[in-house]
């Protein structure tokens, strides 16, 4: 994963099991709409489309499957570090494997979770027809030679020159963190 | 029918987003479709001045469109920005 500011706070903030306090109270968006405020500010700054919908399918994810269910801190820790040209999203929700459980039962690991919602069109919120965001991310961080580093429980997602691998880490997120290189 | 896309916003993500425009689509812009009972051919949808498009937003709102005029050929006009493009053809993908 690249180097960003606040990095090791961030880990160790996911890793706890309860926490009672946001990381960065600038950087935490509790709801949809301030989330949705801070992409287009984002784009009026960066003028990149593609960023802006792949950020915004990721964060939104973190809404659409943990409203009213968060593990304690509610909304997504956004962070855009424009000269770097990376983004960092965090929420301490359900996690992957839990939210796609509901649907896909026997769900052996969070690597397996991972690799699912990469790869199928299947969503937690069945019987909606969901299921499309992380591939539409998966498909423009390849295409483009982005990086994008996606952790859920131990489940990693590392996509780096084209390529998707899916792997299991020693370290558990208690949620979701995605870090974007564009 | 033609709808233009920007005047439901320039940037459009997220679900409850892509729904509620829907469902004003319905109410306001598919009204007088509804008032004479005509069920239109085809169905092209306007994407000039849209800055973002996410597949969540344009899935709601396709899907409705689909349930609402089922057989109606859908259709897209100015789809040269990226997370446009790259929207459609990941549903496209999908059968949408």
């Amino acid at each position: 994963m690249r180097n960003f500011t606040k990095k090791e706070e961030l880990f160790k903030w996911l890793q706890l099991a309860k926490v009672e306090q946001v990381l960065d109270p600038a950087c935490q968006y509790n709801s949809r709409d301030v989330f949705q405020a801070k992409l287009d500010n984002i784009y009026q700054a960066t003028k990149n489309p593609l960023m802006v919908a792949v950020a915004g399918e990721i964060g939104n994810n973190a809404f659409d499957h943990n409203l009213g269910n968060w593990r304690d801190i509610s909304g997504v820790y956004f962070k855009h570090f424009m000269d770097d040209r990376l983004i960092v999203i965090a929420d301490r929700g359900r996690g992957v494997k839990k939210t796609l459980g509901n649907i896909v039962p026997g769900i052996k690991s969070d690597k397996e979770a991972v690799e699912i919602a990469f790869t199928k069109t299947i969503s937690g919120r069945s019987p909606e027809q969901r299921g499309n965001g992380l591939k539409f991310v998966a498909e423009a961080v390849k295409r483009n030679n982005w990086e994008l580093f996606f952790q859920s429980g131990t489940g990693l997602v590392k996509i780096e020159n084209g390529t998707m691998s899916f792997s299991e880490s020693s370290a558990v997120i208690n949620g979701c963190l995605a870090v974007l290189k564009y | 029918m033609t709808i233009e896309i920007k005047k439901f916003g320039n940037i459009l993500m997220s679900r409850p987003a892509g729904k509620e425009a829907f469902a004003a689509a319905k109410s306001y812009v598919l009204l007088g479709l509804a008032l004479t009972a005509d069920q239109p051919q085809e169905i092209v949808l306007d994407f000039a001045g849209v800055d973002v498009l996410a597949p969540s937003w344009a899935d709601e709102f396709i899907s409705g469109l689909k349930d609402l005029y089922k057989g109606a050929k859908i259709s897209y006009l100015n789809t040269d920005n990226e997370s446009v493009k790259a929207s459609l053809a990941i549903l496209s993908k999908n059968n949408l």
